[in-house]
């Protein structure tokens, strides 16, 4: 699996344009970032990648790769 | 009572094995007896029975020295963490109202996710609760292997200078595993239960959950007549109302077993009761008319240990040979709630 | 190994009086308030006043189910009470209920600590408790008075969390169905779901510097004797353990996920409950709900909901039943309601 297909199902997930997300984005920075848009990346981490992340992961991982890094980890 | 299907046939639920766990520090009569001026340690004595008694140590919960008791098991060789698929933690101070301690201890001790866990809050009947609860689980298949724990700091919940309960209470975990074992009756029971929340105003502790939430006025310490200090936060007990509970209740319920099991006194090597203090267990020895040799006391160098006197007294049994394959046994547990409970237990 | 020839004769759920709608809760913007309501599927719940505690509305609900029943109290030989939120850290609220509700002093009686798991693990302890011992008849009280644990600043807790007290009466029936159990704990979880302090025993004995509120973030203020929540740890952990718990349950009870007529989740938010359900497989028609007008509550949700639902349980029906949440600890369970089991909601002021 590849960070660019999960860069875009983030954009899915957090209802905004793929052009607007990159995997160098500070996610928690934007503007509509908020508890119910963490969920909906929990819940799209565990239906399309059947990886398990947290509120922990989610506080450490600064940018989009970051947390892909712990996503990749946790595939293998 | 008939095997209910679940198990094979001639498997009953009984008890496996014990460990204790007792925290290295102790208070003396002689270190009490210095607080409370009319009290001399050899009147402590006379009076209670007790010598001296464990107490955890600062920052050492319950639920601590239950995990400490369960590795002690462990190390006994007769079961392993893994092995274990329902943990009971019977306690009345939780690590916090919430999560359940139990939950913790799984994690802490090693037990799988697939286990239950819960705690239950009953204080000196809980012993033998616990083993209605095991034996339930049991003999219903929900549950295998039934790790019960009892662990208590009542030392805690008392005021430094209220003598009339610090004599008296000590702290101590002890860790039970339950099991299916071959039969041809039943092994832990049958049971009666008692309760009468009418006496819940005499083993108290008022203030700190959600009738009487903590506030400054509940922090404020008041004396009674006889000098004792406590405040609405810290455990009351009226003695004099829970003595004359224990008389009339405990007699009543052993009585009752022994027609509801079809036994007559003799046929019960031991009574195993819990272990308040000795004044009370010498006045219910006299009234049930049972030989001193029958009636086992365990609480000289370990107070009144709340839900874990009587299994704490089966273990000094057992390393004096007096509970071997085939000893019959009755446990009556009873004090705070009030709530009292009594179980014929054949080794 | 199922539990056989334990029957549920009724449920009933006493709720407080008092209303509190999200749409009042200012501590968030109006537009935040509306994300919240959709998000969760909350849009009230009740709450007590400060003098009514779980007992309470436990004893209002037993008081109403064996009145419904026509049960002797002196029929009844065991009571169990299941709560985070007793009367007093000693004694059992158990054993004052009894005195209360006026049950024979020959009834057994002790409480359970457990929250969101409680329903499931409830009558797998006495449904076992009373088939061995041949007790034939029981009360399983299950309930919370939440509210009282949060801060009204603290936007993550407030408004989520309704108060109820529910009983259940258990009969043994050899024509009862057979009810399977998968019951888990997961103690490493501690932290999603915890009240940091406590009593004078606890981990961590109060304080008076305890009760003052600390701004833990913008929105969320609280001290360390109220409830604190990680959302997205909960979150986490629903998704992933709820739905195998539900299919291990199906699969031991021979149904599959078309021959359940409802499945009734704790009712902790939508969005938790809407991915189980597409986890698991089954349609949204038969996912019963109390979230909009009762939020989360707690150990009570799954009884709640039942007693929410008497119309369409009229007939009797097959019910999966999964708790989650606290602990962490969760449970899933199937049973077969009979026709015409006792179904009552309905909302108390009293205080015993």
């Amino acid at each position: 699996m590849k960070i660019e297909k999960y860069v875009t199902d983030m954009a899915e997930a957090l209802e905004m344009e793929t052009t607007q997300l990159t995997a160098e984005t500070e996610y928690k920075e934007l503007a509509n970032w908020d508890s119910l848009a963490a969920l909906s990346v929990i819940a799209m981490t565990d239906e399309n990648y059947n990886v398990s992340i947290g509120g922990d992961d989610i506080e450490k991982s600064r940018t989009v790769h970051e947390l892909w890094n712990l996503v990749a980890q946790r595939m293998a | 009572m008939t095997n209910i299907g679940s198990l094979k046939n001639h498997q009953y639920a009984h008890i496996v094995d014990l460990a204790a766990y007792l925290p290295e520090q102790t208070l003396s009569n002689e270190e009490l007896a210095a607080l409370y001026p009319e009290w001399p340690a050899e009147k402590i004595l006379a009076k209670t029975g007790i010598r001296s008694r464990h107490v955890a140590a600062p920052g050492q919960t319950a639920s601590d020295m239950a995990c400490e008791a369960a590795r002690a098991l462990f190390a006994q060789g007769t079961v392993r963490p893994e092995d274990i698929d329902f943990i009971i933690l019977c306690s009345q101070a939780p690590d916090h109202f919430l999560p359940t301690s139990a939950c913790i201890l799984q994690d802490r001790l090693g037990i799988r996710r697939s286990a239950g866990a819960l705690d239950i809050n009953l204080g000196c009947s809980g012993f033998v609760y616990g083993l209605s609860l095991a034996r339930g689980l049991i003999e219903t298949g929900v549950a295998q292997r039934v790790l019960l724990l009892t662990a208590d700091t009542y030392s805690r919940l008392i005021h430094p200078m209220d003598k009339s309960v610090r004599t008296l209470f000590g702290d101590a975990a002890v860790a039970t595993l339950v099991a299916a074992g071959e039969a041809d009756s039943e092994r832990i029971g049958p049971f009666v239960f008692g309760t009468d929340g009418s006496g819940a105003k005499n083993l108290i502790v008022e203030a700190g959950a959600f009738r009487q939430p903590c506030t400054a006025q509940t922090a404020v310490e008041t004396t009674d007549a006889s000098g004792n200090v406590r405040t609405s936060e810290h455990l009351y007990m009226n003695g004099a109302e829970v003595f004359s509970f224990t008389l009339k209740e405990v007699p009543l319920a052993v009585n009752n077993l022994l027609d509801k099991a079809g036994l007559i006194r003799d046929e019960i090597d031991f009574f195993v009761l819990h272990q308040a203090n000795r004044f009370m267990l010498d006045a219910l020895r006299k009234k049930l008319a049972i030989a001193s040799e029958k009636m086992p006391i365990c609480i000289e160098n370990v107070g009144n240990t709340v839900s874990s006197t009587i299994p704490l007294t089966l273990i000094q049994m057992r390393k004096e040979g007096k509970i071997v394959s085939g000893t019959r046994l009755m446990l009556v547990g009873f004090g705070v709630g009030y709530s009292w409970a009594a179980a014929v237990i054949n080794f | 190994m199922p539990l056989t020839g334990v029957e549920i004769r009724g449920i009933s759920t006493a709720v407080p009086k008092r209303v509190a709608r999200v749409a009042d809760y200012t501590v968030l913007s109006e537009q935040e308030r509306e994300k919240f309501s959709a998000g969760t599927g909350i849009e009230e719940r009740r709450i007590v006043e400060s003098n009514q505690c779980t007992s309470d509305l436990c004893i209002s609900a037993a008081q109403d189910l064996l009145e419904e029943l026509q049960w002797d109290k002196d029929s009844v030989q065991v009571l169990v009470m299941i709560t985070q939120t007793g009367d007093h850290p000693v004694p059992a609220t158990s054993i004052i209920i009894q005195h209360k509700l006026g049950l024979p002093k020959t009834c057994a009686a002790f409480d359970i600590n457990l929250g969101c798991s409680s329903y499931p693990y409830g009558l797998a302890v006495l449904g076992s408790f009373m088939r061995t011992l041949g007790l034939k008849r029981a009360l399983l009280l299950v309930g919370d008075v939440s509210s009282r644990l949060c801060s009204y600043n603290d936007k993550s807790a407030w408004p989520l969390f309704g108060d109820a007290g529910s009983a259940t009466a258990l009969e043994l029936d050899d024509s009862a169905g057979a009810i399977h159990f998968d019951l888990n704990s997961d103690g490493s979880g501690k932290d999603a779901i915890i009240i940091a302090s406590g009593g004078l025993a606890s981990k961590n004995p109060a304080t008076p510097d305890n009760f003052a509120e600390m701004e833990v973030s913008s929105g969320i203020a609280r001290n360390s004797s109220n409830l604190q929540l990680k959302g997205a740890d909960i979150f986490s952990f629903a998704i992933s353990a709820v739905p195998p718990s539900i299919k291990r349950c199906l699969s031991a009870a021979d149904w599959s996920v078309g021959e359940v007529d409802y499945f009734v989740l704790h009712q902790a938010n939508k969005m938790i409950n809407d991915f189980i359900r597409k986890k698991v497989g089954y349609d949204a028609a038969t996912a019963l709900s109390t979230l909009k007008h009762y939020g989360n509550t707690s150990s009570v949700s799954i009884p709640l909901t039942l007693s929410a639902s008497a119309e369409q349980l009229r007939q009797g029906g097959r019910v999966i039943l999964s708790g989650f949440g606290v602990g962490l600890s969760w449970a899933t369970c199937n049973v077969t309601l009979k026709p015409d089991t006792v179904l009552h909601l309905f909302e108390t002021e009293n205080v015993y």
